[in-house]
């Protein structure tokens, strides 16, 4: 608890729930200065008007709507659960739900874990690697509209890209949209194409973040090829979105201790000596990673 | 493409949307992140909850009920009716009040003692801090308005399509061409 609070004086960035119980008890006692609440009002007026207006009034709307039939031209009238009472036996209904379900887990893992990937291989400096990072943000660039042609073309029964590629290995042409095997897995494949890069951009900025001294301190401890991972970048990319899971809710972020290991980036590590851990030395990541 | 069809008023239209919508959204979003990060008001965690619950809602959902408000409020087929809904959300309030909630305290306490309001706190010392995370922003804002596709339609005139439609429909638009333009089909909003 006290940590939490010395963090939140010092206006560090924090999510979780006890520190927002925390400030919560903590303006209750504090008395409100009625000048300053004015201004704050007046700041998030526009705001205040517009999120009410242009996304919670038609929420509620829609569920208000649940619950009328709604002709085509304006004609309301109450209907109570019936509409509920149509979609639940059907069919299609939950089809599509499920179809929703799978897209969302798999688009959401997979994504995430492409674009962790793709952030570790961008991460270091090499030659040619803002070429590499440039053409993996590329698609998130270019209009979604543009990538649906484009996908569209590339999938095309018979003539398309994409359908030809089965071929050489004897197959017959598979039509990657078209079949309802495949259809779904198709779509997450093109998703993740798209926004993978973007993830990784997210990342990498995260992970620049982490101060060197992390990685200095994680070395004489004995960094192996597993554990670098474990918690050290990972706690350091605070900036990716609110939508990414927050894999580490740990304050350790401020405090660098032994505990967090990481590897050596290739910007500032000292070269290492063989005196500090001999189990290192024969470790593949840090000689890969030189 | 440029020369024969009439791509170049597409463009304008979406630099017009997405940059205005753009700007708009960077200052009213900045403004409502910094008091919500950064002033104590009675009732500012339960207005940052409801503003974080609005992300949970995906845009397909609540399209026929905004299409509605948007025609009571007298604005469709105009640019006040595209833009204005686009401008609001709670993505760029929590993105900036995470900024904010990152500068030192220091540094605005140090404006009461030279004798300046919050106004002045929040011009002189939290938007020029801010730059970075605004350009983010504004980039991340341009793009999404920018590909827009969906809302863009909604709120134009079914019966002379085209008027404000931006680059992503233009495009789309181009698919069609030599099948006629009327392949877009939108209901009246009721």
């Amino acid at each position: 608890m006290i940590p939490t609070s010395t963090a939140d004086r010092n206006g560090r960035r924090i999510g979780t729930a006890v520190s927002s119980a925390h400030r919560r008890r903590h303006t209750r006692r504090a008395r409100y200065r009625p000048r300053e609440a004015f201004a704050a009002w007046l700041l998030l007026g526009p705001d205040a008007v517009g999120l009410p207006l242009f996304l919670i009034a038609p929420m509620l709307l829609t569920v208000a709507f649940a619950f009328f039939n709604v002709g085509g031209f304006g004609q309301y009238s109450f209907a109570g659960l019936s509409n509920v009472r149509r979609i639940a036996p059907d069919p299609p209904f939950w089809n599509s739900a499920m179809a929703s379900t799978v897209y969302a887990v798999a688009f959401t893992v997979l994504e995430f874990a492409i674009g962790f990937g793709l952030t570790l291989l961008a991460k270091d400096a090499f030659r040619g690697l803002t070429i590499v990072r440039t053409v993996l943000f590329a698609p998130y660039v270019v209009s979604l509209v543009v990538i649906g042609v484009l996908w569209k073309f590339l999938l095309t029964e018979n003539t398309g890209l994409a359908a030809a590629l089965p071929r050489p290995f004897g197959l017959q042409n598979v039509s990657w949209l078209g079949d309802p095997r495949y259809a779904l897995g198709t779509l997450v494949f093109t998703s993740i194409w798209v926004y993978s890069g973007y993830r990784m951009v997210m990342f990498v900025a995260g992970l620049l973040d982490i101060p060197d001294e992390y990685y200095e301190a994680a070395e004489p401890d004995g960094t192996t090829p597993a554990r670098p991972l474990s918690c050290g970048p990972v706690d350091g990319t605070d900036a990716a979105p609110a939508t990414c899971v927050r894999v580490s809710g740990s304050p350790s972020r401020s405090s660098p201790s032994s505990r967090c290991c990481g590897r050596s980036s290739a910007r500032s590590a000292p070269p290492p000596t063989s005196s500090s851990s001999p189990s290192r030395d024969g470790s593949p990541w840090t000689t890969s990673s030189r | 493409m440029i020369r024969d069809d009439s791509f170049i008023p597409y463009i304008l239209n979406s630099a017009f949307i997405a940059g205005t919508a753009t700007i708009f959204s960077l200052w009213l979003h900045s403004m409502a992140g910094f008091a919500l990060a950064r002033m104590r008001f009675p009732g500012r965690e339960t207005t940052f909850i409801v503003i974080i619950s609005t992300l949970l809602v995906s845009f397909s959902v609540i399209l026929v009920p905004l299409l509605l408000i948007v025609k009571a409020m007298g604005l469709l087929d105009s640019y006040a009716g595209v833009i204005l809904p686009s401008i609001f959300g709670a993505f760029g309030i929590f993105w900036l009040r995470q900024f904010y909630l990152g500068i030192p305290k220091e540094l605005e306490d140090a404006c009461p003692v030279d004798g300046c309001g919050w106004v002045r706190v929040r011009w002189h010392v939290a938007v020029p801090l801010s730059r970075p995370v605004l350009a983010a922003v504004a980039v991340l804002f341009f793009v999404a308005t920018w590909n827009a596709y969906l809302w863009p339609v909604a709120p134009g005139d079914p019966q002379q399509p085209g008027q404000m439609d931006g680059a992503a429909l233009g495009f789309a638009n181009l698919q069609g061409r030599f099948s006629g333009r009327g392949t877009r089909s939108w209901p009246a909003p009721c």
